[in-house]
């Protein structure tokens, strides 16, 4: 199998559909070994703002790796990270976060004996300018970002369909409620792109129905979606562009539709 | 009556009683463990914001107790600084010290980190002894009394009272707005703290420093209370003593471990000749509260107040609105 070559990764007929504007967030050529094991290689994307991009692979296809290299859990052997002109390459988690890439885990990352709404609100720390001192003196700063902040939480908690948990501990929440609660999070920090690791993993075809409206939603904001899943019906419903990994390299990539049917992608998915 | 006037009025009553005890008795040796206790709750209200809510354990906060301590009464001592900037001075080395006390955590993960806070506590009783022409030594140094509003028992007592009330205070409004969620997501996960963009070296950082200045006013106002200090002072039961009482009182909770300074503080006396057996008392409450209430009193009260305003049971159906959802990013979006 031959990895697309780079020129290819952007085909004509891929016009950007999503409302969004502003940079792309672009690997470029990215790869990471672990030990001797080439997990991702030479893994070249685009995320567009407003666009929902599907990344499929069976088990161990370097997927969910990708996400880290991309949310900069892992930092990458070759290649670069990029926003725009801006190189993310070396910059930390956090950095990533500040400058517009958020993301929700595979498991559920949430503060268990906080309430929903804490939970969410923890999300609005990059927008955040009161230190430690001027918190700690209750001066008038943080306590007006305290209300913005709880305001933009329960607004998009409400949106999200999680309006009726919002002081419920997070512990007590359902599966479906702890991813819910996690995109509202990761969206509560403004992002640009979200990345979104195997949001339908575990849930009913009822709860993928309302995923799904959930990343139109976010696509229909402006922010760039990246879909890591499994549930590949899911991705090719909604997706406007899908990359397919196997070994950690790309083979196929481009409209649903082209990448359905592509020989490749048939043979890893239904064996040769 | 909901759970939060509840809460205020238990804490307004709390407050009205804290403020009149000198007036209520004037046993000296009531209002002896008073100061004490208010003493102690300045340093564990800070560790609290340590140990409780950003979860990193030192167990060697005594020896910011001491270093506190020392600074306050050689500089109002021996060099006749004005007691109150002296006490400052004391707040500010250890704020330094806690700095440095939090560096090896950086690098160790929380056990290992917790004897290397031991280590501290004891480095600091043992230097103490070692530059015995500063301190004292086994002599020890007398300790200067604050000017006449404050000279007075009573009068200390209210100062302590208000210093501690202070630290209160501070952590209180670190817990309750984002930093205190920030600090909590570093406790509970470090990888869910990140993805937000908490800068956890920082805020670490600074939680050691804040905890390391009112341990050391604590070590000041501790040192004026026993009026003589030794490094005897500063034994390593205290630590013990601090931590404890904040796992008896829970995690992320102010009230519980407040009452745990409180209860840890009485129990010694309470049982008068048996005081040599003061660490086997912190081992047993600790022991009982672990196997009883896991979770610590603040667990306790927070469901007793809970029950006032009952959070709705039952699963909703999540039912997302595309068209909210996307005007609720936008609000605001770059």
């Amino acid at each position: 199998m031959k990895p697309i070559p780079a020129a290819d990764i952007t085909p004509a007929d891929d016009a950007a559909k999503g409302s969004g504007t502003g940079p792309a967030l672009r690997a470029v050529a990215v790869s990471r070994s672990f030990g001797g094991v080439r997990a991702v290689s030479d893994v070249s994307l685009e995320l567009r703002p407003g666009e929902v991009h599907g990344l499929i692979g069976p088990n161990g296809s370097g997927k969910t790796t990708f996400l880290n290299l991309l949310s900069g859990y892992y930092p990458i052997d070759v290649g670069r990270i990029l926003l725009g002109d801006d190189d993310l390459t070396g910059l930390d988690v956090q950095s990533r976060v500040r400058r517009g890439v958020s993301r929700t885990f595979q498991k559920p990352r949430l503060l268990k004996s906080l309430s929903v709404l804490d939970n969410a609100m923890l999300g609005g720390w990059p927008g955040t300018r009161a230190g430690f001192l001027e918190t700690a003196l209750a001066l008038p700063r943080p306590r007006r970002e305290e209300r913005e902040i709880r305001a933009r939480a329960t607004a998009i908690l409400e949106a999200v369909g999680l309006g009726y948990a919002l002081r419920r501990r997070a512990d007590l929440l359902e599966h479906a409620e702890q991813r819910f609660l996690e995109i509202a999070r990761a969206l509560m920090t403004r992002p640009r792109f979200v990345l979104l690791d195997e949001p339908a993993g575990g849930l009913t075809e009822a709860e993928i129905e309302s995923l799904g409206r959930v990343v139109g939603a976010v696509a229909a904001a402006g922010v760039g979606v990246l879909l890591v899943e499994h549930h590949t019906d899911f991705v090719f419903r909604l997706c406007d562009r899908v990359t397919v990994l196997d070994t950690g390299r790309i083979i196929a990539h481009g409209r649903p539709e082209v990448v359905r049917a592509h020989a490749d992608v048939i043979r890893v998915y239904l064996g040769s | 009556m909901n759970g939060r006037t509840l809460a205020l009025a238990a804490l307004l009553a709390f407050a009205a009683l804290a403020i009149a005890f000198p007036l209520l008795t004037d046993d000296r040796y009531l209002l002896r463990i008073g100061s004490m206790i208010f003493i102690y709750w300045t340093l564990i209200a800070g560790l609290n914001l340590l140990v409780g809510y950003t979860g990193l354990l030192s167990i060697g906060h005594v020896g910011l107790l001491a270093i506190g301590g020392y600074c306050f009464t050689i500089l109002a001592g021996r060099y006749g600084v004005d007691p109150f900037l002296a006490l400052a001075a004391g707040g500010g080395l250890s704020a330094l010290c806690g700095l440095l006390l939090g560096l090896p955590s950086f690098r160790l993960p929380g056990f290992y980190f917790a004897l290397a806070t031991i280590a501290f506590g004891l480095i600091v009783a043992e230097l103490a002894l070692a530059f015995s022409d500063v301190t004292g030594g086994t002599v020890g140094l007398a300790v200067p009394r604050f000017p006449d509003p404050v000279r007075s028992i009573a009068g200390q007592y209210w100062f302590v009272l208000a210093v501690s009330a202070a630290v209160t205070w501070l952590t209180w409004n670190l817990s309750r707005m984002m930093w205190g969620r920030s600090l909590i997501a570093i406790r509970d996960s470090d990888v869910a703290a990140r993805s937000v963009a908490v800068p956890v070296f920082r805020a670490k950082l600074l939680v050691f420093v804040f905890s390391g200045a009112a341990a050391g006013v604590a070590g000041g106002l501790f040192a004026r209370a026993q009026s003589h200090i030794t490094p005897e002072a500063f034994n390593f039961d205290l630590s013990l003593y601090f931590f404890v009482a904040i796992i008896i009182g829970g995690r992320g909770s102010i009230v519980g471990p407040f009452i745990g300074t409180v209860l840890l503080a009485l129990l010694p006396d309470l049982f008068g000749s048996l005081q040599r057996y003061t660490a086997f008392f912190y081992g047993a409450a600790l022991l009982a509260v672990v196997l009883t209430m896991p979770e610590g009193v603040g667990a306790l009260i927070r469901g007793a107040v809970d029950r006032f305003r009952p959070a709705p049971l039952g699963h909703g159906v999540l039912r997302p609105d595309p068209a909210a959802l996307t005007e609720a990013i936008k609000g605001g979006s770059r």
